[in-house]
């Protein structure tokens, strides 16, 4: 497998870090790496169809440049954060122009759900001298609704004879959401569709900033180790402002109806939009090892986080490539994480005790979303790459994830948030032009 | 506190002087699959998925730029 020359020397930092191998690319060489991918959600959720392409060339004088161009294609429909209930719910869209209804005992789903984001970014790399590099990064990312504008900056220098390589790297992000429907007001009720949905503004922003530092040393002939320390910031708008919590009634354990709804407002519906923190800190530890047995190579990473949100998680990673043959490779993978809740995470809000009669609620910060909640997610599948050529190479995957939601703190009926299953199938090709 | 990663980076550097290869024994490092990503778009694919779907992202390196991601 002779592909990927310039990716040894120059990775979009994001993603990889610190690439060892030592080999070379002539000056004015195209490298092209171009993919599909396709992620399937169960129960007619979220799908996605991405198609990336990356090219990178080799200016001479260890000067490298890459640019990667993905565009991105959601539909399907998404938990709008609401509970089950055994009457027909209400809700209404983003937009507020319009409602959907959700049949008792099925789980509020939003089936509007639709996106498009086209993700843009360049690098450019280049050695100060034989020891040291400088990896400058610009992307843009643009949804109908958001807008990200990121810069990075990556310098590493060898020491011990190129057997470790010390990198730090800065990068700061600069989004803007400008939700369907301008922003909802946080802690407040969705509004019934039509009315006056009394939005607090057509966008807002989030600002995050990310410090690394990290070392790749070479143990042995058929071993390396990494070690990264990742510290960010974020201030800013957090909230998924499609998403929305149910508000009990603790006298039937339902969801209240809007006859027994104590908002005051006729327009106002029993759900409010979450509300999360206006910032985040986060600290992340990620350890690497990769090791060549006789033929096959194995790939095992760890990663700790955890941040001000109280959400811990722990990540394990494995890839194992055997070599059938020196043009064939499988590669089975699996992947363990799993995460604590955060702070602010409710199933749900009870009426009388976290909204008052009068309307107010008690709460500061909440959120009822799956994803800031506990769960355990398992991801297995299959690699297999085939070298087409000397500078050719196909690959393929498949793989399925589960996610297992922690619902051992439901005391009500109807709260089980449920399990999801989803499919990544992607297939790659890769060439030197 | 903040000379904390610094300390570990000074700690690491002088514990690893002695580790290593000489450059001619570099062959193995040099084959695409001992990267530490071996497969660029695997590993693009992965970091979107899972920072869309879990509370955690990031950890490899920075930059990339954001996403809203449902």
């Amino acid at each position: 497998m002779q592909l990927k020359k310039i990716k040894c020397k120059i990775s979009i930092a994001t993603c990889t870090l610190l690439q060892v191998g030592a080999s070379s690319t002539q000056a004015g060489e195209w490298d092209v790496d171009s993919s599909f991918l396709y992620y399937s959600e169960s129960d007619g959720r979220v799908s996605a169809f991405e198609p990336a392409v990356r090219a990178g060339i080799d200016l001479g004088d260890d000067e490298f440049i890459n640019f990667q161009v993905v565009v991105d294609v959601l539909t399907g429909a998404t938990p709008n954060g609401a509970h089950k209930s055994t009457t027909v719910q209400t809700f209404t869209n983003p937009s507020g122009n319009s409602s959907y209804t959700i049949q008792p005992g099925e789980l509020p789903l939003n089936t509007t759900f639709k996106d498009n984001r086209l993700a843009l970014s360049g690098e450019w790399n280049k050695a100060i001298n034989r020891e040291s590099s400088v990896l400058f990064g610009a992307s843009v990312s643009t949804e109908i609704d958001y807008l990200s504008l990121g810069l990075s900056a990556t310098y590493q220098r060898d020491f011990n004879n190129k057997n470790t390589t010390l990198a730090t790297g800065l990068a700061v992000t600069s989004d803007t959401i400008t939700p369907i429907g301008d922003v909802p007001l946080g802690l407040n009720p969705m509004r019934v569709a039509g009315s006056d949905q009394q939005r607090a503004g057509s966008s807002d922003t989030k600002d995050s900033l990310d410090f690394m530092v990290g070392v790749t040393q070479i143990l042995s002939r058929k071993t390396l180790v990494q070690a990264n320390f990742t510290h960010g910031i974020s201030s800013g708008y957090h909230n998924d402002y499609n998403k929305i919590i149910t508000v009990i009634d603790p006298v039937t354990n339902e969801p209240v109806t809007s006859a027994t709804w104590v908002m005051p407002g006729s327009d106002n519906l029993p759900y409010l939009f979450e509300q999360r923190p206006d910032s985040r800190s986060k600290n992340i530890l990620f350890l690497r090892g990769v090791h060549h047995l006789t033929e096959d190579v194995i790939n095992l990473s760890y990663r700790l986080f955890s941040d001000d949100w109280g959400i811990t998680s722990h990540t394990l990673d494995l890839k194992y490539r055997y070599e059938l043959t020196p043009r064939h490779y499988l590669q089975p993978h699996i992947r363990y994480y799993t995460q604590s809740e955060a702070d602010f995470y409710r199933h749900d809000l009870v009426q009388g005790t976290d909204v008052n009669d009068n309307g107010t609620v008690n709460l500061q910060h909440v959120s009822s979303d799956y994803r800031v909640g506990a769960f355990d997610s398992l991801t297995y599948g299959l690699s297999y790459g085939m070298a087409v050529s000397k500078n050719s190479e196909f690959s393929i995957r498949a793989e399925l994830m589960q996610q297992t939601i922690d619902n051992s703190g439901v005391t009500r009926p109807n709260e089980d948030t449920p399990d999801l299953s989803a499919v990544i199938l992607q297939a790659g090709y890769s060439f030197t032009w | 506190m903040k000379l904390f990663p610094l300390s570990i980076c000074l700690l690491i550097l002088s514990g690893c002087s002695s580790m290593g290869v000489e450059p001619w024994e570099r062959d193995l490092h040099a084959k695409q699959s001992m990267q530490p990503v071996a497969n660029y778009f695997e590993n693009y694919y992965d970091e979107h998925i899972y920072f869309s779907k879990e509370a955690s992202s990031g950890g490899q390196g920075v930059g990339g730029g954001g996403c809203g991601c449902n």
